[in-house]
């Protein structure tokens, strides 16, 4: 058998049988003959637009592989926006001078060409462009990361970053897979999905499906009728686990990234399809990381890609250095060392396990709690499924509000005991590994965590589940999700809260948070960089500039001068200043 | 005249409504349980909030004295007790 030939770089060159497939559609299928036709096609119609960067947008697959491969060829940069929202597609356009787009009305008035069917180009006699070797050290896709707030950070990535991860994968995992078509759950837009349902089948000659399958159970029937690959996400794959979805079916191989897998979900896959899930690990500034599988759940280390290099940064967090990382440090010999927000214990053998998020230490009267730290030990009570904790304002303090989904058990707990008693076993299973104070006080037991297409879980949606409840009334002081502070600055990364008290009585048809919180939130920060409560003697140079919205997510500085006389406020977005001002501290007289 | 009953299911309402406890009605605290750990499993916060809405209600101040606390904070009975000796509204 033809060893396949496993290159991006080269993928147009290659001389495939024209009748094989490269993409199943529901029609059908597309052939290898009909991919080069329409990428060369393409091309040529996007060299005589005389563009470079094309914002590229579709929902099936085929349409998407013609597109991104298309740009390259004519020279061009694929932006990739995580989704097809409206706002999403509107931040980005700005970066963009033409348009890919399965809907064109997302860009109807937009500056730019507008390409809405990629494949129309294919005319019979139709001269498209000579498809030789792209050179992969260009720029060839520019990414977003799904963070928990606002509008994601651009990661660029070479041809070759692409290209060496494909092929990282198929000496992994190519073994066995001869043959296999893959279906997906999730969406190419992202850089896992990208890889793996797009650029390893199409680079290394196995059929990909062009659809996204989002409900998990109707892509079994189709994959059930031949050898196959799941390319999956936890959020579906738990989905199709409780439907009994996957029964039956015996796939080559599922894989599942972008969040933790739970326990109950990965032993459920396993013990449905015989077929244990292989997890990735990485993220859109560093590629692949690492990879595991357990059958039986459990704390299973993961075990880095070849040539990724890891060690733990000062504050225990991951660094990832490899040729396959595009972000971060250049370490010399195309690699680049990018330090993760995950943070880790990296065994002698260069195994590591995950020990939570750096970012998610909270102070519960004047206590650190790590988060990600108790809701592992949350999901290892029986009662637990999936558990997720969020600082809530109650009366003085904050305190830890807890989002249970409930296992089978746990329903069953639920049912014969309440809410109250379920609660009260946590809490008891809990307080001999933290402290009292950091004990979760508010439980919510519910279906589902409320994760986004992306399978995160931001914290503004988990805290709004416990919006409006008990306590001292709505908050009055943004969600504080990072605070830096530097000399006589302190920065804070804030999120708006939706439940935000003034928006009770002010703007009722468009809440937008109102000057005076505005001030009130430059003095909190100004008391927490100076140490000590502010008497303010005058407010100057106070400028509101665009309407600050439920939800947010905004960034607020502070800076004291010299002699601590005077705060200079800021709050702003990456679109710009949203208010600017100085507060005039009173002098101390009393002495 | 408030009887000395009366305080003690106000002083419950007013643990219930002050700190914000979940599925707990002031009638399923007993008068003479813990209200600390073992027993309603109020903690360190949890006494500084009691501590300013009694004072708001009553006009008592709970002094920095950990011994004295403890026995104040001990039950609903004691706390009772103490607002009576030492009320001002």
């Amino acid at each position: 058998m033809r060893q396949a030939p496993v290159t991006l770089a080269g993928l147009l060159r290659e001389t495939r049988p024209p009748g094989q497939i490269v993409a199943l559609t529901a029609a059908g299928s597309h052939t290898w003959g009909a991919f080069t036709g329409h990428v060369a096609a393409l091309a040529g119609r996007l060299r005589a637009a005389g563009r470079q960067r094309w914002l590229i947008f579709f929902d099936d697959s085929y349409d998407f592989a013609v597109a991104l491969f298309a740009v390259a060829h004519s020279g061009g940069v694929a932006i990739l926006p995580p989704n097809g929202q409206f706002g999403t597609i509107a931040r980005l356009r700005d970066a963009a001078d033409g348009f890919l787009l399965g809907d064109a009305s997302l860009v109807a008035d937009a500056a730019g060409e507008v390409i809405a069917d990629p494949l129309a180009l294919l005319a019979p006699g139709a001269r498209g462009v000579e498809l030789g070797d792209l050179d992969a050290e260009a720029p060839f896709v520019e990414l977003f990361t799904s963070g928990s707030s606002g509008a994601g950070k651009r990661v660029a990535k070479r041809l070759r970053h692409l290209d060496e991860e494909v092929q990282t994968l198929e000496r992994t995992f190519g073994g066995g897979l001869a043959g296999a078509s893959f279906f997906a759950n999730v969406t190419h837009q992202h850089i896992y999905g990208a890889l793996f349902r797009l650029l390893w089948p199409l680079a290394s000659g196995r059929p990909f499906a062009a659809r996204t399958y989002l409900h998990g159970g109707e892509v079994v029937g189709r994959m059930a009728a031949q050898p196959s690959v799941l390319v999956s996400s936890p959020v579906q794959l738990r989905a199709m686990a409780e439907s009994n979805a996957l029964r039956g079916l015996s796939p080559r191989a599922i894989f599942s990234s972008g969040a933790p897998l739970d326990d109950a979900t990965a032993a459920a896959v396993a013990s449905a399809t015989g077929v244990a899930v292989t997890e990735i690990f990485g993220s859109t500034e560093t590629g692949g990381v690492a990879w595991r599988q357990r059958p039986q759940g459990g704390d299973v280390a993961w075990r880095a890609f070849p040539d990724v290099e890891l060690a733990t940064a000062d504050d225990g967090r991951l660094a990832v250095c490899s040729r396959l990382v595009s972000d971060g440090d250049d370490a010399g010999g195309g690699r680049h060392r990018f330090v993760m927000g995950d943070r880790v214990d990296v065994g002698l053998d260069g195994t590591f396990r995950l020990r939570g998020r750096a970012d998610r230490i909270v102070k519960i009267g004047a206590k650190r709690l790590s988060l990600p730290e108790m809701e592992a030990e949350l999901a290892r009570h029986p009662a637990v499924a999936e558990a997720a904790l969020v600082p809530i304002r109650r009366g003085l303090e904050s305190r830890v509000a807890a989002a249970v989904v409930p296992s089978e058990h746990g329903r069953a707990r639920l049912d014969d005991v309440g809410r109250a008693e379920l609660g009260r076993d946590l809490t008891a299973a809990l307080a001999p590994y933290f402290d009292r104070v950091t004990l979760p006080r508010v439980w919510r037991f519910v279906d589902a965590l409320p994760r986004n297409a992306q399978g995160k879980l931001p914290e503004e949606s988990v805290a709004a589940l416990f919006a409006g409840d008990g306590g001292d009334g709505p908050p009055l002081d943004p969600v504080v999700e990072e605070e830096t502070a530097a000399g006589n600055v302190l920065r804070r990364r804030c999120v708006v809260p939706r439940d935000l008290a003034y928006f009770a009585g002010h703007f009722e048809f468009r809440p937008i948070v109102p000057g005076v919180a505005h001030l009130r939130w430059a003095v909190d920060a100004g008391e927490t960089l100076l140490g000590e409560p502010l008497r303010i003697a005058a407010v100057e140079a106070l400028k509101f500039k665009v309407p600050l919205e439920p939800g947010a997510a905004f960034e607020l500085e502070v800076e004291a001068d010299a002699d601590r006389r005077r705060l200079r406020f800021r709050l702003w977005r990456d679109e710009g200043e949203i208010s600017t001002g100085r507060i005039v501290l009173a002098r101390e007289i009393d002495d | 005249m408030q009887t000395s009953d009366t305080i003690e299911t106000d002083l419950k309402t007013l643990i219930v409504d002050a700190l914000a406890l979940e599925d707990i009605e002031p009638s399923d605290i007993e008068t003479d349980a813990p209200l600390f750990v073992e027993g309603l499993g109020l903690d360190s916060i949890d006494a500084l909030e009691l501590a300013v809405v009694l004072e708001e209600n009553y006009g008592v101040k709970i002094d920095d004295d950990p011994e004295r606390n403890q026995v104040i904070f001990a039950s609903v009975r004691n706390l009772a007790e103490f607002v009576r000796q030492n009320r001002a509204k």
